[in-house]
């Protein structure tokens, strides 16, 4: 960890010497034998970008850190009914509900796609049980083209009792060691703020193995149409992400990484490289990106490049300089 | 695909509804009838989709061969134009902007209307279709690029259906429409083909008297297209709503194009089904361009997934355009 002297300028010439030996690169699964190593922090967030695939058309996406997939599910899902997106004052709600093409199109179209690409991509697995938590980890067992998991313990999306992992420490520990069994790749559990003590499942996932957390996944949130007299979205209620939820997001990483030893990915309204770099000060080892990527698809390249551009002004030559130090200077 | 447009021009055409042409000579040679952009509006977290509603590409391709075609100012030349109607906040931001301000436009977007080739495989060859657009006020939009697509090779009606006659839209020389202090809103609208290309004849010759007119300052409308207006209150054209003389043109329309309000395909619907002609189901050949709210635009995000016949679209991607008898409507809620 760092101090204050990170604040002090350096002088012009060091700030170009130090251009090329800039090192970005991050440890996302340092307890795992393979390791997950990601050559930036700033990585892309579940069901925002979809398979990759779409954006890979309109942005280098190569040059991220990682890629997360749509949440992927044993059998596909057609999730909810429309209207499924409403904008909110700085947020967005929303209630796809998981809609995904479930794991045999993901093997069979997607992950060759990945295998020819240099940017990790990590699926994001979700469930209703164990035992399909199970079945669908087991079966990114050994494909090419895929760098991890994780875990959505913490959709608010579907109607069944899969918010109970994310909300329930003990289950959320029985989830996470089941999926570790049957699988090789590191895996990350992304923590739902929808808790009363996102520390407690914090601790306990990562004592049941977890290799990292991302944290959050969305608010519960929902809206009502006055005209019509009745809620916005088709599914009642739904998720609120965006700049919205990006003060909560930053208290539970605060939070967390007080106590948890596994890195931690930050996420939740990360719009621009200032809000990035306040996440990981936070705490945060990388961070992740959504809402923003609907607004301005190249919105994660804007924030790689602020996070360098800062780190160089400041002198600062390894971003792990830089995680945690509002900790320690608090 | 994602670039920053500069506006060229910005100017209300009827009440509450603007006209944009703004630089994107990307979009205007790729762009077909019935796609879309987005375009981000202030800091709304949602971009705001809008169909192409006009293309002015660069009429002779840059020398370059694969370079990607350069324009020379001033020409109106590898411009795309969108036509909106402002109804909150983002609309309203994006009627503001001025004259050369620049846009972040993402585009073109999904699929659009498919067209018949020209070429019928049965008896007679090259033989023209008569295509008849449907347009429920703003619905217009993507109507008018796919008249002006299509007009060369094929006969085109286009009725267009609104509240009132100051919402129809004017077939104005585009010179006139793209001048920046044109405030007036357009009066003179045709009740009938051939009275409204009148008038269009006539303000051309105001416009610009003598001079041979480039492509895009002619009138939005090539002549051969037979517009008819309707409106609820009479006041220019038929009274009624679009679907009330539709029957009329079931016979003589080989395939129909619809854009407007939900209610008015479920209208349509109620028609066609009920088509004398039964044997060979009009049905099968409308195509309607459908509204839901959009996420990313591009397929990633699920936010706009629709159920049809043929199982779960993206209507970004798999869409806006879809056949009118594929959406299982009673899903439909917008
Ligand atoms: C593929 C596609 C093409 C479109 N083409 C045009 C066009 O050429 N011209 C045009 O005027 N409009 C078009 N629309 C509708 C246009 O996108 C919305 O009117 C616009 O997004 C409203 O933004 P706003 O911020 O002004 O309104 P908001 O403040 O967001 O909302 C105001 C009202 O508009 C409705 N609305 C918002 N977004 C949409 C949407 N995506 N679809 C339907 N209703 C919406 C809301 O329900 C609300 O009642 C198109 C929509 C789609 C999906
Ligand atoms: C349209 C949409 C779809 C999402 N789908 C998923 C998903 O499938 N799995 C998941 O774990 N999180 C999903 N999320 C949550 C995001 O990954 C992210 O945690 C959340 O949006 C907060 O970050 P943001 O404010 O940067 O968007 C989704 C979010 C949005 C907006
Ligand atoms: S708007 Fe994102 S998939 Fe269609």
């Amino acid at each position: 960890m760092v101090n204050h002297a990170i604040l002090k300028l350096p002088c012009y010439n060091e700030v170009l010497s130090m251009k090329n030996i800039l090192d970005l690169h991050v440890q996302l699964a340092p307890r795992h034998y393979k390791g997950l190593i990601l050559a930036n922090p700033v990585m892309a967030a579940a069901g925002t970008v979809g398979y990759g695939v779409e954006y890979s058309k309109i942005v280098d996406i190569q040059k991220l850190g990682a890629i997360v997939c749509k949440g992927i599910t044993l059998m596909p899902r057609s999730g909810n009914p429309q209207p499924r997106l409403m904008e909110t004052a700085s947020g967005l709600l929303n209630s796809v509900g998981l809609e995904n093409i479930g794991i045999a199109a993901l093997l069979e179209d997607k992950a060759p796609i990945w295998a020819n690409w240099q940017v990790p991509v990590i699926v994001n697995v979700a469930g209703e049980t164990i035992d399909e938590y199970i079945a669908v980890a087991s079966k990114l067992e050994g494909i090419p083209g895929i760098s991890g998991i994780e875990l959505n313990i913490s959709c608010p999306n579907i109607s069944t009792n899969s918010m109970e992992f994310g909300a329930n420490p003990r289950l959320a520990a029985k989830l996470t060691s089941a999926v570790k069994a049957v699988t090789s790749l590191p895996i990350i559990v992304k923590l739902s703020p929808n808790v009363t003590d996102i520390k407690e499942i914090a601790l306990a996932v990562e004592e049941a193995g977890a290799d990292a957390l991302t944290l959050i996944n969305t608010v519960k949130g929902m809206a009502i149409d006055i005209a019509k007299g009745k809620p916005c979205l088709g599914n009642t209620t739904g998720g609120l992400s965006g700049p919205a939820i990006k003060p909560i997001a930053l208290y539970m990483v605060y939070e967390v990484a007080k106590v948890a030893h596994i890195p931690l990915i930050g996420c939740g309204g990360i719009a621009c490289a200032t809000d990035a770099l306040e996440f990981i000060m936070a705490g945060a080892s990388a961070i992740q990106v959504g809402t923003a990527n609907l607004t301005n698809p190249h919105s994660s390249l804007v924030i790689l490049e602020g996070i360098a551009d800062f780190m160089k002004n400041k002198g600062i030559t390894n971003l792990t300089e830089l995680v945690g130090v509002a900790q320690d200077n608090s | 695909m994602q670039s920053l447009c500069t506006i060229t021009s910005n100017v209300e055409i009827s009440p509450g509804v603007r006209l944009m042409w703004v630089e994107a000579p990307d979009i205007a040679v790729a762009a077909q009838p019935g796609q879309f952009i987005t375009v981000r509006c202030e800091d709304f977290m949602l971009r705001r989709p809008l169909s192409i509603h006009q293309v002015s590409p660069l009429s002779s391709p840059s020398t370059g061969g694969e370079a990607s075609p350069e324009r020379s100012e001033g020409t109106g030349e590898g411009e795309i134009a969108i036509l909106f109607q402002v109804v909150g906040k983002g609309t309203l931001w994006l009627s503001q902007r001025q004259i050369g301000d620049k846009i972040d436009v993402l585009g073109s977007l999904g699929k659009g209307f498919s067209i018949p080739s020209g070429i019928a495989r049965r008896k007679v060859p090259r033989q023209s279709k008569n295509l008849l657009l449907v347009a429920g006020g703003i619905g217009i939009a993507p109507l008018i690029f796919l008249a002006q697509f299509a007009s060369s090779q094929h006969s085109i009606t286009l009725i267009h259906g609104a509240r009132t006659a100051a919402q129809i839209y004017p077939l104005l020389p585009l010179r006139a429409l793209r001048s920046p202090c044109h405030s007036e809103p357009f009066t003179v609208i045709a009740s009938e083909a051939k009275q409204s290309h009148l008038a269009q004849d006539k303000l051309r010759e105001e416009s610009h008297p003598s001079e041979q007119a480039p492509r895009s300052n002619l009138s939005p409308l090539p002549q051969e297209i037979r517009f008819i207006p309707i409106t609820e209150d009479g006041s220019t054209g038929r009274k009624g709503m679009v679907t009330d003389i539709l029957p009329d043109f079931l016979d003589w329309a080989d395939q129909i194009y619809a854009c407007g309000p939900v209610d008015m395909y479920k209208a349509m619907l109620e028609l066609t089904c009920h088509s004398e002609r039964s044997e060979e189901s009009k049905l099968k050949k409308c195509q309607v361009s459908l509204e839901v709210r959009l996420g990313c635009g591009i397929g990633a995000c699920y936010g706009c997934t629709i159920n049809t016949k043929g199982g779960l679209k993206k209507v970004c991607q798999d869409g806006p355009v879809f056949e009118l008898d594929d959406i299982l409507w009673e899903e439909v809620r917008v």
